[in-house]
């Protein structure tokens, strides 16, 4: 295992510059034949959040039990933005050898580098929701605080948790599709049991609250919001950190497990 | 280049390898010069000459009244002579027997068993065999007894160069023996009139260089050739001044008697009146005191590295009976695994392929070659045995995988670089070469979705061949683009074999470009090798077992002059 876990980190980290770039022509592929090209990678993410905000503010009058001072805007989109991370990774991300097939199948590119791609092309666009979050937070009279440096260890952990499930869900979604099904069918309940759109805490059913801990979806957005809504370390809800510490160690274990039984087999099945 | 040579000749490669030949600026030399004074016309100039690294001897050969093949090492002191114009038919008909007692310039000339005892010692050197002014049927009488000479040696056949005199000679051989490599040598006067027509008819019949006599050379006829993008080989050379004079015009090779003929010092041949078995052991000895040198150029010499090395490789894909299978056996213990029936794209396989090697992998759909080809590439990996692979691979497996439609001709070329795994400035050094290649003049920074499909695979080809790999493996790739483009792709794999010293490995249905690039050829079915060796014999082969021989003759027959 300590060898899967060597040549992972090994491809990685030795195809790092062809994997950023690759990541930036995912990119510009998306936006290509476009003339407003970077803004559409955020348009529908932004109107994702103010959607939102205003079915749930305006409409339904929510937003109210969330705690803290200031702009419930500022709270939805610190949650929603990094959801939409993880939400694509849970939908493309699940099932990156079917993107990338030629990789797999026509040249020899690592394995475990092809995930990297979409993560770091999916960061890139995260990173740009987040200079838009900056501009609201002020807007709204946010200022920032010394919790806001929870929010750059955040995003490591973010991309290496998710790089974990991306090559994990990928490598049994090209064994099996009944797997990627699962999968895709299971991103929304980790959406609606997250806390990402309301404040879970104030459910008190002891089953969903377990769930939430458990739920890394759950965990990011309580991060996000801590450093920069709340204002407060993610420390001091130890559930949360323990939850997710149990987590990353099972999905760490299980990537593993599955890399090493499965590398071979991906690129015949494909 | 014998001394009935014409006075311009042109000749045809129909290897790679041969290609070779024009990057050695001495390419053959008569045997030969010893130590630059005395020049001896027998194996201990051979040996001599060897040792100083020639890749090619000329050996003159001749038919006997007995239908004996027979030769002397050089090529000035001809055989024939003796055996036709200074011979009395009164004598008596000139047999293998008479012709041995003779002396062809002073020196004794051999049987065709010592040839064959000398291209068993020297495994990397080619031997040219001049077919001369035979007439048909006399070349075929020659042939047989070159082949049988040999005694069928598949790898010996494959290291001759047979020199015949026009192409209806060529086609009538290599119609009846599939000799690999032939030189055409061509009588301007009688064919073509004029260097000018003589390029023209190179250009017609893809010949790629011209090989002229060396006092026929001027500097107009070198630019003329090499303005024509063909290669030039010199003959006849006897003074050292005049090579390099005739090599700094660019010449791309000359052939070289080393020393005059008239400057010769008459030297009794030491082994005249031993046996041939005594003959052998003085030469096993002198082998042992000049073959240091030799033997150090040989661990060198790349031919020798095994690049590709298949060890008992099996390879086999699962086959479910249905996807709840496929989602159980996921959960399974390895032993129930090995219950789920499985199909073998390999079996047992085992080759070994040195650098510079060409070697085309034949078999009909599903015998396996795709499978071998991808575990090279580093795609597949096998379930038993192993692949060694060393070297850089670059595939031309469908061409047009992995391009975008939406990003640009120059886009695409910087990410299939980093996608093989190329830094910026690799690609950077690369690029013009692909753009050049490609010749997709203002649409290298249009969309791809502009390119007909055509010019994407054009795209495709020339970024392959640009990688400057060390390995090149084409499966089908040659079979898009047009005629023009196609002998294109064609003469930048030539290049790229010849200066590289490139491993080129073929799957394809065309005994043609089979031919023309491999010198063996692997017959696989149903993923078991089922015969290697040289090409002709594998073409052979495997069109045997298709009952293609009809479609074989017509292919050999448009090979003509390839």
């Amino acid at each position: 295992m300590i060898d899967s876990l060597k040549q992972i980190v090994g491809d990685v980290w030795g195809w790092r510059k062809q994997v950023t770039k690759l990541a930036v022509f995912d990119l510009k592929k998306q936006v290509a034949r476009t003339a407003f090209g970077p803004f559409w990678l955020f348009a529908k993410r932004i109107v994702y959040v103010l959607v939102f905000w205003f079915a749930l503010e305006i409409g339904l009058k929510g937003g109210k039990d969330i705690g803290g001072s200031g702009a419930y805007l500022v709270w939805l989109a610190s949650g929603v933005f990094v959801w939409t991370f993880m939400s694509s990774i849970l939908s493309t991300g699940s099932a990156i050898f079917n993107k990338y097939s030629y990789l797999v199948t026509k040249i020899k590119f690592p394995l475990p580098a092809i995930p990297a791609i979409y993560i770091v092309s999916e960061a890139i666009i995260f990173l740009g929701l987040l200079v838009i979050l900056a501009v609201t937070c002020l807007v709204f009279g946010e200022m920032p605080t010394i919790h806001l440096i929870q929010v750059p260890f955040a995003i490591v952990l973010l991309m290496v948790f998710w790089y974990m499930f991306s090559l994990f869900a990928s490598m049994l979604g090209a064994l099996s599709k009944d797997f990627h099904n699962l999968i895709t069918t299971c991103s929304q309940p980790l959406f609606w049991l997250s806390g990402i759109i309301f404040d879970i805490t104030q459910i008190h059913i002891f089953a969903v609250q377990v769930f939430a801990v458990l739920n890394p979806v759950t965990f990011f957005a309580t991060v996000m919001r801590d450093a920069i809504y709340y204002h407060t370390w993610i420390w001091e809800t130890p559930k949360y950190c323990i939850g997710f510490a149990f987590v990353f160690l099972f999905q760490f274990v299980l990537t593993l497990i599955v890399y090493k039984r499965a590398q071979t087999e991906v690129r015949d099945e494909l | 280049m014998s001394s009935n040579a014409p006075e311009i000749s042109s000749q045809s490669l129909a290897g790679a390898h041969i290609s070779t030949l024009y990057d050695e600026p001495i390419a053959a030399r008569a045997c030969g010069a010893v130590d630059g004074k005395q020049y001896l016309n027998n194996e201990v100039a051979l040996e001599h000459s060897l040792a100083r690294g020639v890749k090619a001897i000329e050996v003159d050969v001749s038919l006997t009244a007995d239908n004996k093949v027979v030769c002397s090492y050089g090529w000035f002191a001809n055989a024939r002579k003796i055996l036709g114009l200074n011979w009395d038919p009164a004598q008596g008909p000139m047999t293998e027997a008479v012709f041995l007692k003779q002396k062809v310039h002073g020196q004794a000339p051999m049987t065709f068993e010592t040839l064959y005892r000398h291209m068993k010692a020297n495994p990397d050197v080619w031997w040219m065999l001049d077919f001369g002014k035979l007439g048909k049927e006399n070349a075929t009488h020659l042939a047989t007894a070159v082949v049988e000479g040999l005694h069928k040696d598949k790898d010996l056949l494959s290291r001759l160069l047979i020199q015949v005199r026009n192409a209806s000679m060529y086609r009538g051989v290599d119609r009846a023996f599939h000799f690999s490599h032939y030189q055409i040598m061509m009588w301007p006067r009688e064919r073509i009139d004029g260097i000018g027509r003589l390029i023209t008819y190179c250009a017609d019949y893809n010949i790629e260089g011209l090989a002229i006599e060396a006092s026929q050379c001027t500097k107009e006829i070198v630019e003329m050739v090499r303005k024509a993008g063909l290669k030039l080989q010199c003959f006849a050379l006897d003074d050292a001044e005049r090579a390099n004079e005739l090599l700094s015009y660019g010449v791309n090779s000359v052939c070289s008697f080393e020393l005059a003929p008239s400057d010769i010092t008459p030297v009794p041949d030491p082994f005249a009146d031993l046996t041939e078995e005594q003959r052998w052991e003085h030469l096993n000895k002198l082998r042992s005191t000049i073959g240091k040198e030799r033997l150090a150029q040989r661990k060198t010499a790349i031919s020798d590295e095994v690049v590709v090395e298949f060890d008992h490789v099996y390879k086999s894909y699962n086959l479910y009976k249905s996807d709840r299978e496929r989602l159980l056996s996921l959960f399974w213990s390895k032993k129930k695994r090995e219950g789920i029936t499985r199909i073998d794209a390999n079996n047992d396989l085992s080759f070994q392929i040195r650098r510079g090697e060409g070697v085309a992998f034949l078999g009909h759909n599903g015998a396996g070659k795709s499978t071998a080809l991808k575990m090279i590439t580093g795609v597949l990996f096998p379930n038993q045995g192993t692949v060694t692979v060393n070297g850089e691979v670059s595939a031309l497996l469908e061409l047009r995988a992995g391009f975008n439609s939406n990003l640009t001709g120059r886009e695409n070329i910087y990410m299939r670089g980093y996608a093989m795994g190329l830094t910026e400035e690799q690609i950077k050094l690369m690029e013009p070469k692909v753009v050049e290649f490609a010749d997709l003049g203002r649409y290298i920074d249009q969309p791809l979705r502009n390119y007909s499909s055509g010019m994407k695979a054009r795209l495709g080809f020339g970024f392959a061949v640009s990688t400057d790999p060390e390995i090149l493996v084409v499966d089908e790739a040659l079979s898009v683009g047009d005629k023009k483009f196609k002998q294109k792709c064609m003469q930048r794999i030539r290049q790229i074999m010849a200066d590289n010293d490139v491993t080129v490995l073929f799957v394809t249905h065309s005994s043609t470009a089979a031919r023309e690039f491999c010198s063996r050829g692997i017959v696989l079915d149903h993923g078991t090798k089922m015969f290697d060796g040289t090409i002709n014999e594998a073409i052979a082969f495997y069109e045997a077992s298709q009952g293609l021989l009809a479609e074989g003759a017509k292919e050999s027959v448009k090979g003509e002059g390839k």
